[in-house]
């Protein structure tokens, strides 16, 4: 009995430990929440949480501290995805069905999220596709593996999509065009006016969070007139005509997802994206469609050779993409009480030789990349440092 | 001496400077003169006032001194070698003058369209344009070992002896842009079109000029293109391959034909030759026959006058007719060229390799998506690959691999990256996402010497083309833009912050 006990109080004091136990990543550079990177930064965390953000000198004479060559950053952040769910997550009969939730899609053991897990992003809002007018909810979920099967969903209802563009029209159903689903929406809007039962457009319209994927211009300048006046603007998602909308769109204070761009774009979609840059919009990326692992590191590389401001291309990586999805407070920067999802990268993320070199995500040790220094760290997040 | 902002900055910066260059130090120097000498108060307040315009201290900014005057004038009398060229300074900048070797704050000095001179501190006598910039980092022109820009192709098909610089587009200013955006300034382009042989492709510079001079071929036959089809049918794939290995077969049975005309005109001259030697005995005894005819004498085809038995008929051998198809074919096979296969799968890689071997061509693969799967065949055969790891079109194949440069490299293989079909503005960047340890030597140095011009360009040396960039900072980093283009001494493109006018 008395072994069993001093047994059982061993156990609980390793767990205490454990549960409690500080770890300290000191990186050559930190990636600050206002894009920049900083050298000389402690990042402390303690939970699975960022309990504070230290002077790397503080911990001078500590042997438990991981240290690296490479840049800290908080885990990237797919503003809109389709990774692990593509082609099961929207009706192509419906032109309206707010209802589906593209989380439900998801198949948590698909290749291309553990790839993704690999490359830093550790945290995607899931899209419906694009092939109804109102077609389903935004999911935000993390790509680290989950006990169960499960995805690990941190929001269910993350924004409800509006697609204005050839992919939701269709000519056996209405909308067969843009004049047809602008009739459409106003028709919605009225209907819930007159009390009609719409609890999900009703709330689309009364300032629940809204995505609009937009093919042209003119569908952003549609959709932000459809919501002018009301009491939230959406988020725009496009790309391809951001030279002559990007103005707009920072008038009417909505946030902006872009991409994916590749290494091929033309003159005019990179301009767009400097000029929305410019415009002081906050932007998060997206690597919907494309079959690269490394696709939204790409894209925020090009943005900022197109004029993004390297610290503004490195928020739209991790902070700015966090406020777009929701999650401000929660997660996307390195900073006091936000959730250890952490990245180091072998140089600035935005550098397209740059490798991610480990991953974590609320704090526990997710992928280490082989090598040298990979392995150090691997001994030293998972045997405490003391060797 | 006076110390003048002499160029105005005019006409569109996103255009490149060709029709009408503002700066008269790029016109000979005779016509320069009046311009130098007559530099009006009116003109100098203008030049003045256009860069009060644009104080940012990062801008770059141009001056013109001259240094001695009356060397000056002197030299438009006795025309000196060192003067009759346009001198450009660049002073101050980090130069990069291979990709790897760095030098601080050096100035680099253009004499015409050259290198004069890189180092620190130049000081150079005569009329000198100069630019300081400072704080920006200056490499050697980009070279895309494999691109496409500015190419008008032909449809599907082509002909070994067409050349892809007839389908280069020098008017193409858009395309000329985004290669200057991205520090492009000379490229392989390609003849390769459709399945089976393409031409000889070319290396051209983006050069300036006007008319015909604009893009400058650099090495008009740099390679013979050939394409395995890996886009088409498997049967499709089939068929170039035993057409393509018809074709260099029939090149070799054509050299057999002429080889056989040779050696039978060769008898035929020399019977030709005996049978008037023995006329010239025969004739010794006839005084009348005018000398020097006889050698000219064709041979009799019936029996003499004589009256003896008629000899043996001789015939003249037909030439056979040209083929000049044939001939840029022979030029492969005794390896005078070499061949580019554009080829992604692997099965079309191991069929490029094996009729390298059958007919000991120097192959090179080009487009290679899969060339990592045999990677071991390309080592053995010591045969390089160029990737196209931006390119559209190898997307399309499920094995290409992000980290293809690697395995190539480790391997033993030499591998190139290029932008192939995609546009070259992100070159660099491209090399640098394949996980190249030296970017920028490989798109500089390395690439000129795959290319074989490498005593042309791909350097800051003396003696090389001054062909330049200058970007805002180091351009491995994120965020460097191209802010300058220089491409045979003359500047072609500026970025629009460079505030080069309206």
């Amino acid at each position: 009995m008395r072994r069993l006990t001093l047994q059982f109080a061993a156990v609980l004091a390793a767990a205490t430990a454990a549960v409690a136990q500080e770890r300290v990543i000191i990186a050559s550079r930190t990636l600050m929440p206002d894009g920049s990177l900083v050298p000389g930064k402690a990042v402390v965390v303690t939970n699975g949480r960022i309990s504070r953000l230290a002077d790397a000198a503080e911990f001078d004479d500590r042997a438990d501290v991981f240290r690296t060559d490479g840049v800290l950053s908080p885990g990237l952040i797919d503003c809109l995805s389709d990774i692990g769910a593509r082609g099961h997550t929207a009706s192509r009969i419906a032109s309206v069905d707010p209802e589906p939730m593209a989380h439900e899609a998801l198949d948590p053991h698909a290749q291309e999220v553990a790839e993704a897990l690999r490359q830093g992003v550790t945290t995607l809002m899931l899209a419906p596709e694009p092939t109804s007018l109102i077609g389903g909810r935004c999911s935000v979920v993390r790509t680290r593996p989950y006990p169960h099967g499960r995805a690990e969903v941190l929001r269910t209802d993350a924004g409800q999509t509006l697609n204005m563009g050839e992919w939701a029209f269709s000519a056996s159903r209405e909308p067969s065009s843009r004049a047809g689903a602008m009739f459409m929406l106003r028709d919605l809007y009225d209907r819930v006016r007159r009390g009609e039962r719409l609890p999900l457009i009703e709330k689309m319209y009364a300032g629940g969070p809204c995505i609009a994927r937009c093919e042209l211009g003119q569908d952003v300048s549609a959709v932000l007139r459809l919501f002018s006046g009301k009491r939230t603007s959406p988020v725009i998602v496009h790309s391809r005509d951001l030279v002559d909308v990007a103005s707009e769109i920072a008038a009417f204070e909505s946030m902006l997802i872009v991409g994916p761009i590749s290494f091929n774009a033309g003159r005019r979609e990179l301009a767009g994206i400097a000029r929305a840059a410019d415009t002081g919009v906050v932007i998060g990326f997206s690597a919907w469609g494309d079959p690269d692992a490394d696709s939204l590191r790409r894209t925020a590389a090009a943005a900022a050779d197109a004029g993004m401001t390297p610290d503004a291309a490195r928020r739209a990586l991790t902070s700015d993409a966090a406020r777009i999805i929701g999650l401000h407070g929660t997660l996307g920067s390195i900073a006091p009480g936000q959730s250890a999802d952490l990245v180091v990268f072998s140089h600035d993320p935005l550098r397209p030789d740059s490798r991610p070199l480990a991953v974590w995500v609320a704090g526990e040790l997710v992928h280490a990349h082989t090598g040298n220094e990979a392995e150090e760290l691997v001994d030293h997040l998972w045997n405490g440092g003391a060797k | 001496m006076t110390n003048a902002p002499l160029e105005p900055r005019s006409g569109n910066p996103a255009n490149p400077v060709r029709s009408h260059n503002p700066n008269p130090f790029n016109r000979p120097f005779h016509a320069r003169l009046p311009t130098i000498l007559l530099t009006t108060e009116s003109n100098m307040s203008r030049a003045c006032s256009t860069s009060c315009r644009y104080p940012d201290s990062a801008a770059l900014t141009e001056t013109f001194r001259v240094r001695r005057p009356a060397v000056a004038i002197l030299a438009t009398v006795i025309p000196l070698p060192a003067f009759a060229q346009a001198q450009l300074l660049i002073e101050n900048a980090t130069v990069c003058l291979d990709g790897r070797r760095i030098v601080e704050n050096a100035d680099v000095l253009i004499r015409g369209d050259r290198i004069a001179a890189v180092a620190t501190d130049l000081d150079p006598r005569g009329r000198v344009t100069r630019i300081d910039a400072t704080g920006a980092f200056i490499t050697p022109g980009l070279i895309d070992a494999w691109g496409a820009t500015a190419m008008r192709t032909t449809p599907s098909g082509g002909s070994p002896d067409q050349l892809a610089f007839d389908a280069f587009d020098r008017y193409d200013a858009e395309a000329f842009r985004a290669a200057f955006a991205g520090g492009v300034t000379s490229l392989y382009i390609s003849a390769a079109s459709g399945p089976g042989i393409g031409g000889i492709g070319s290396v051209v510079r983006l050069a300036p000029g006007d008319g015909p001079s604009a893009g400058d071929v650099l090495l008009r036959d740099a390679a013979l293109c050939i394409d395995m089809g890996s886009a088409q049918s498997p049967t499709a794939r089939i068929r170039t391959f035993h057409a393509v290995r018809k074709a260099l077969k029939d090149a070799i049975a054509y050299r057999d034909s002429l080889d056989e005309y040779a050696h039978d005109l060769e008898a035929y001259e020399k019977k030709l030759a005996e049978r008037a030697k023995a006329n010239d005995k025969k004739d010794a005894g006839k005084p009348d026959q005018p000398p020097g005819a006889q050698p000219e004498r064709p041979p009799q085809p019936a029996s003499d006058q004589t009256g003896k038995k008629p000899e043996e008929e001789l015939k003249k051998p037909a030439e056979p007719r040209r083929n000049r198809q044939a001939e840029v074919l022979l030029r492969a096979i005794d390896r005078e060229i070499p061949v580019r296969f554009r080829a992604d799968r692997d099965a079309d890689i191991i069929n490029a390799l094996t009729l390298a071997d059958e007919f000991n061509l120097r192959a090179v693969i080009e487009g290679g998506a899969e060339a990592h799967l045999v990677a071991a065949d390309l080592a053995e055969r010591n045969v390089p690959v160029v990737l196209d790891h931006a390119g559209e079109h190898s997307r399309a194949i499920p094995r290409r691999r992000a980290d293809a440069l690697a395995i190539l490299t480790d391997a033993g293989v030499t591998a190139r990256v290029a932008s192939g079909d995609a546009s070259p503005r992100f070159l660099l960047r491209s090399i640098q996402r394949a996980g190249s340890p030296d970017a920028l030597a490989h798109c500089t140095a390395d690439a000129a010497a795959f290319l074989n011009v490498a005593d042309s360009i791909g350097s800051l040396r003396q003696g090389r083309y001054a062909d330049l960039v200058i970007w805002s900072g180091d351009p491995r980093e994120p965020g460097a833009r191209v802010r300058r283009v220089y491409v045979s001494g003359q500047l072609m493109w500026q970025s629009d912050g460079e505030g080069g006018g309206s």
